[in-house]
């Protein structure tokens, strides 16, 4: 999979209009300076060569050199993957936190007024597009002037060094309780879009559906009539059972959370892969979109590995 | 006859299928209107740079203007036509090449079914909305280039519904007769297990449309879709979000609810519409 994976990405960024070379150095160039860096960069030998070095590269983690800042691609990479860690991480719990409750109450609640505005909000926020939501939440709290923070991830003044790059990690190892909150501050909006969006509607309608399959099943009947209370019937018995699919819709929808990142981190400003993805498309920065594609797909892959593991795990009926 | 049989279906449905039929028709039909006589219902010409800038909506623009004194409401009414008419276009074409290729892979199997699974889940595998940035960007801005571009990420969905729904056809005794008979595949594909794709198909389009609606002004957000000065959804909201520092924030409200009403239209429509069709399979992402 991977392989085709890779071998897909090479040709679609070999297939892209627009010479590098011409773009590095301005069209006026002489055509032997052209020459003498097409070679440098290995533009110039048979496409087939050109091929199995790049496979070498992406698994060696050698991912070039952008070629607009000239910096390696890995170290682009490295300081923007943090922030996107803490967006993917942020929206997942929002999603997780809100989604299942609000899943569950309109399940139990089957046909009440709280099932049905609990079904009508889920299609409102699944039909959001993010960029929407994210531009009227800046609107709203650019007029509500220091409520919230609307771009960046924290305050220019402040300054924090950079141990594993995730801001609210670092301040806590740094016993910095300020930059602390204001991390966290300046996470809200971003993650709030994200999660919102792009996995709270799908994890609540799976986890209604779920639960309402599970509570018309025989063992929900025999469990009740053991005289068991009903929050251990609901919570030990059925909610167990309703969170295979639900762990399932989380690793599907994980990649339209990646894609989410883009939109969201441009809205926000937010220094992440995201926003490093579209300057890199609007640059033709070659290496680092090949790179932060690849690294998507990547963990796409792995999510979906995760899930299939976790599956295992909670379903003891599934073996490997 | 299938106007009957689906008014039937219809009538037998649940009150909230019902209610988000009617509404998710109701929205379309709108949208198509305005889609088809866009160029009649605007009250100002959408490009004409008029004196009047960044006026606040009022009686004479209800929508506001803009920096250049266009009329915002203009625009918007026109943006409907672009941004509607590529992503009809888009699902329509990976609605055909998807089908015909998910069709013809269940239905041959063998070598063929294995090349065209795995070049489906190789597209599969990026995160979809990435995936159409990038296309659009090997493709360059304009209209059928974009819808390629959002038409390309929805192949796998069409393929993946139809060739599971095939497989689980071909074996039937009514196919193997057909095959007896030396009937051609291409015929029995036609003939007997199209007609079982119907229900599914319709739902997914429905759904698909919304999504590709999504897609298309992200890109056009991120200024990968169609460039200015056509008004296309996406592109209006992101120039209007420009403006939010200056007060306008008409600019990027009455863009933005556009695309999310018509996304809500579509995805209320093809929820309601799987509630009384029931395919048997349809994954959407």
């Amino acid at each position: 999979m991977l392989f085709i994976l890779l071998t897909v990405i090479f040709f679609v960024m070999r297939i892209l209009p627009g010479d590098p070379v011409t773009i590095m150095v301005g069209e006026k160039a002489p055509p032997e300076e052209m020459q003498r860096i097409r070679h440098f960069l290995g533009l110039d030998r048979p496409i087939e060569v050109q091929f199995y070095s790049f496979l070498g590269d992406m698994f060696t983690g050698n991912f070039g050199e952008s070629l607009v800042t000239h910096r390696p691609v890995i170290l682009e990479l490295s300081s923007a993957y943090p922030a996107t860690v803490e967006l993917a991480v942020g929206a997942t719990l929002m999603g997780v936190v809100i989604g299942i409750p609000l899943g569950l109450v309109t399940a139990l609640k089957r046909g009440s007024v709280v099932d049905h505005s609990g079904r009508i909000f889920t299609f409102w926020t699944y039909s959001m597009p993010e960029f929407w939501l994210g531009t009227l939440l800046q609107i709203y709290f650019a007029v509500q002037f220091g409520m919230l923070p609307t771009s960046g991830r924290l305050p220019a003044t402040m300054d924090l060094r950079t141990i594993t790059g995730l801001m609210t990690v670092d301040s806590l190892l740094q016993r910095n309780l300020g930059a602390f909150v204001e991390a966290i501050r300046y996470l809200i909006l971003p993650t709030v879009t994200l999660g919102l969006v792009t996995l709270m509607p799908q994890v609540s309608r799976i986890a209604r559906a779920s639960m309402l399959d599970q509570m018309r099943e025989d063992y929900i009947i025999t469990a009740r009539a053991k005289g068991l209370p009903e929050k251990i019937v609901l919570y030990r018995h059925a909610l167990r059972n309703a969170l295979l699919p639900i762990v399932s819709i989380i690793g599907l929808s994980f990649s339209g959370l990646l894609g989410g990142t883009v939109l969201v981190e441009t809205i926000f400003s937010f220094p992440g892969l995201g926003r490093l993805l579209v300057s890199g498309l609007l640059n033709r920065d070659f290496p680092v979109v090949q790179a932060i594609v690849f690294m998507f797909s990547i963990v796409v892959v792995a999510v979906n590995t995760m899930t299939d593991v976790l599956f295992a795990v909670l379903d003891p009926r599934v073996r490997y | 006859m299938a106007v009957r049989r689906y008014a039937r279906l219809y009538r037998s449905a649940s009150f909230s299928a019902k209610i988000m039929i009617v509404a998710g028709v109701a929205v379309c039909v709108t949208l198509v209107f305005l889609l088809l006589f866009s160029r009649f219902l605007t009250p100002y010409d959408p490009y004409e740079f008029t004196p009047d800038r960044l006026s606040p909506p009022s009686w004479n623009h209800i929508m506001g203007t803009d920096r250049l004194g266009r009329d915002t409401f203009s625009r918007v009414i026109t943006g409907t036509y672009w941004s509607l008419t590529i992503a009809f276009v888009s699902v329509i074409s990976s609605l055909a090449v998807g089908s015909f290729l998910g069709a013809v892979s269940g239905y041959m199997g063998g070598r063929v079914d294995t090349v065209l699974s795995l070049i489906m889940d190789a597209i599969w595998i990026f995160p979809t909305f990435v995936l159409a940035l990038v296309v659009a960007l090997v493709m360059g801005p304009g209209l059928i280039n974009t819808a390629i571009a959002v038409a390309v990420v929805a192949l796998p969905v069409f393929f993946r519904v139809i060739r599971s729904q095939t497989l689980a056809i071909r074996d039937q005794a009514f196919v193997e007769a057909e095959r007896l008979i030396n009937a051609k595949p291409l015929y029995i594909i036609r003939r007997h297990i199209a007609p079982f794709y119907v229900s599914s198909l319709i739902v997914l389009t429905s759904l698909r449309v919304a999504r590709a609606i999504l897609t298309v002004s992200g890109l056009g957000f991120l200024g990968l879709g169609i460039p200015p000065p056509i008004p296309e959804w996406g592109t209006e909201l992101a120039f209007g979000r420009l403006e939010i520092a200056s007060g306008a924030w008409w600019l990027s409200v009455f863009p933005g609810f556009f695309i999310f009403l018509s996304i809500l239209g579509f995805n209320v429509l093809g929820e309601g519409l799987e509630e009384i069709l029931r395919p048997v399979t349809v994954t959407n992402r």
